[in-house]
């Protein structure tokens, strides 16, 4: 069990700037999803972590103590790579034994722990066979099962399920999710998908640019978005944007109103997400130009006529527009996001609750 | 028609190597009347004279012994500073890299005769004509080029993860390179000690002007000593000639399997 604190870690390569002062702290059993588009600096993050990579700048610190200048070897940490980096030449049951082995643990006490993992990951079938010979399914699950054989301090994921197939990822992230409620252990976990971020993360760090847009709960990051990035990245489809002012407590603009209790602020930008919006069968400024169906939501995507705006609204369940047909809507008040130079600008509604809404992804 | 084709060419092609080969391989079974008969026979007799003359008369065995040492040694060297070599230039960052490699080739690209004078007179100096390590320094200085370029655009190949995985899971370096990454890098390792090894197996130049002494010479100089002042023993000739390339035959099917077979398959999401 074991803390992870980073204390303005930052890491150059050349003159690219990966990581910019970034500043963490994941407490123990703690589910710590790294979210980010690729280039973000979440992997290399994960690699500093690891060992894999020296920071330039900044401390990283296990349980308290600097682990700046300790090996991988010497950080005990374990890592499940995006491309499984089995060890091609060994059996299953030789990778899983690998770690402990080189650990230099008794040949007892490894086989009882690799006959216990590979129970726990329903790999017991597989331990005589090699890598080459299993499915992509089963080499993630060995992957995994070589990160939890020598119950490390700290386990990290570097995309593990972006090699998978749309099902067999979504199976995996349940039992990823499994797993750690049953182990408990510290978990730091690098994605590009959301859904992941979302359904898997206590803590979600979004990242851009190599620095932290946000840190706080999957509700957190979803409901009260910290940034502009932070809005957009998350949330499929995205929120939908405006510029505009806010006068007299309210933003009224590309035919929509809405009240916002704020003093007079130029140079804004609302956000509401396609779940946020009503839409109108009544002649309004919006033109229908195409419909999406996901299965379980509809959405209609709808652009504004002379304003070059084009937002996804989520449709009621008894009615479909046509493509082409001229539509209204209106906001619900109390989801509109307001930013202002990328950053978010609080304010309260006084009917607003604060309780996280039921919107799902 | 197609199909006709495409064997009629392969079977040229292969003709037009195995060929001579096969010509030889023929005439080191046939006796010493027969190889001489007009119009000549093509199926030989089945005989061994040859072979025995080859082998008690000239020597044979002591050449192929010499050339063994000095070929295996050779690979061994040439291989492991390779790997040593190439290691660093596929995995790391450094500076002129590429110039590096690039100055590497060059230095194999001397002629031999080019270079022959200057090596026969730091070997003189050094007092290393006819001795062993006199033919395998500079065998090992003229192979050692091509083993780090095969060797180093192989490892390029082997994805990085393996060994960031075996250093998270707690190897040191030199374990690492040991337990994980030369088994990977096998396959490449042998391609290239099989070409080192059939190099300085049937390196003639050097030899023959380095090794001097009956004592040490190798298994070509050996051969081209066969043919006397009035004579060419050709079925002497034929028959060395097989058992200097048997070897090299056999280590090539051997090993084909590990050359071939790609042992990284499954490591990595392919």
């Amino acid at each position: 069990m074991s803390t992870l604190d980073l204390n303005g870690l930052t890491k150059d390569f050349g003159v690219t700037r990966a990581l910019d002062d970034i500043h963490l702290r994941v407490g123990d059993g703690d589910f710590c999803v790294l979210l980010g588009p690729s280039g973000c600096g979440k992997s290399t993050a994960l690699r500093c972590i690891a060992g894999l990579e020296q920071p330039t700048a900044g401390e990283i610190r296990m349980d308290g103590v600097c682990v700046n200048d300790q090996t991988p070897k010497e950080r005990g940490v374990a890592m499940v790579f995006q491309s499984y980096a089995l060890y091609p030449h060994m059996t299953v049951r030789e990778n899983l034994a690998f770690p402990l082995k080189m650990a230099g643990r008794p040949k007892d006490e490894i086989g009882a722990r690799v006959g216990e993992v590979s129970s726990l990951l329903r790999i017991d079938e597989l331990l005589g066979r090699r890598p080459r010979e299993l499915s992509g399914g089963q080499r993630q699950r060995v992957a995994i099962g070589r990160a939890i054989v020598r119950n490390p301090r700290l386990f990290l994921f570097d995309e593990p399920l972006s090699n998978l197939d749309a099902r067999l990822r979504n199976e995996m992230r349940l039992e990823i999710a499994a797993l750690h409620r049953r182990l408990q252990n510290t978990v730091i976990y690098v994605t590009h998908d959301q859904i992941e971020a979302l359904t898997l993360g206590k803590t979600i760090v979004v990242m851009n640019q190599g620095r932290i847009e946000q840190i706080g709960a999957p509700e957190e990051i979803y409901n009260r978005p910290a940034s502009r990035f932070v809005a957009g990245f998350v949330g499929m489809p995205p929120m939908n944007f405006a510029p505009g002012s806010i006068r007299s407590g309210v933003f009224e603009a590309y035919g929509l109103r809405t009240v916002i209790p704020l003093d007079d602020l130029p140079g804004v930008e609302i956000g509401i997400r396609p779940e946020d919006l009503r839409i109108r069968d009544e002649p309004g400024p919006w033109e229908v130009a195409l419909i999406e169906d996901l299965g379980s939501d509809r959405y209609a995507h709808i652009e504004l006529k002379d304003g070059g705006l084009r937002w996804a609204v989520r449709l009621p369940r008894d009615w479909t527009p046509g493509i082409g047909v001229r539509v209204a809507i209106n906001p619900d008040d109390r989801k509109v996001h307001v930013f202002r130079n990328g950053r978010r600008v609080d304010f309260r509604h006084d009917q607003d609750t604060g309780v996280p809404g039921s919107a799902g992804v | 028609m197609k199909r006709v084709a495409q064997v009629l060419v392969i079977a040229l092609v292969v003709l037009f190597s195995v060929g001579p080969f096969a010509w030889i391989l023929l005439a080191s079974f046939k006796t010493p009347a027969s190889i001489v008969e007009r119009p000549p026979t093509f199926l030989p007799e089945g005989s061994l004279t040859f072979y025995q003359t080859a082998l008690d008369e000239h020597d044979l065995l002591h050449y192929a012994g010499n050339s063994a040492l000095v070929a295996g040694s050779t690979t061994v060297i040439a291989i492991l500073f390779g790997t040593l070599a190439a290691y660093p230039l596929a995995r790391t960052r450094i500076r002129g890299r590429r110039v590096l490699l690039a100055v590497i080739l060059a230095a194999s690209m001397f002629p031999q005769i080019a270079i022959v004078g200057g090596v026969y007179r730091l070997l003189l100096a050094m007092g290393l004509l006819n001795t062993y390590p006199g033919l395998i320094l500079p065998y090992t200085a003229l192979t050692l080029p091509l083993a780090i370029w095969i060797l180093a655009s192989f490892f390029k190949e082997l994805p990085v993860e393996l060994e960031e995985s075996a250093r998270v899971d707690g190897c040191g370096m030199w374990t690492t390179v040991w337990r994980i990454f030369v088994p990977v890098a096998a396959p490449g390792i042998f391609t290239a000690a099989i070409l080192v090894f059939i190099y300085s197996w049937n390196e003639f130049f050097f030899a023959l002007l380095i090794m001097t002494d009956p004592a040490v010479q190798t298994l070509p100089v050996g051969i081209a000593k066969f043919p006397g002042e009035y004579t060419v023993p050709w079925g002497e000739l034929s028959a060395a000639a097989v058992i200097a390339t048997l070897p090299i035959v056999i280590l090539v099917l051997f090993l084909q399997r590990r050359i071939i077979s790609g042992l990284t398959a499954g490591a990595v999401k392919g």
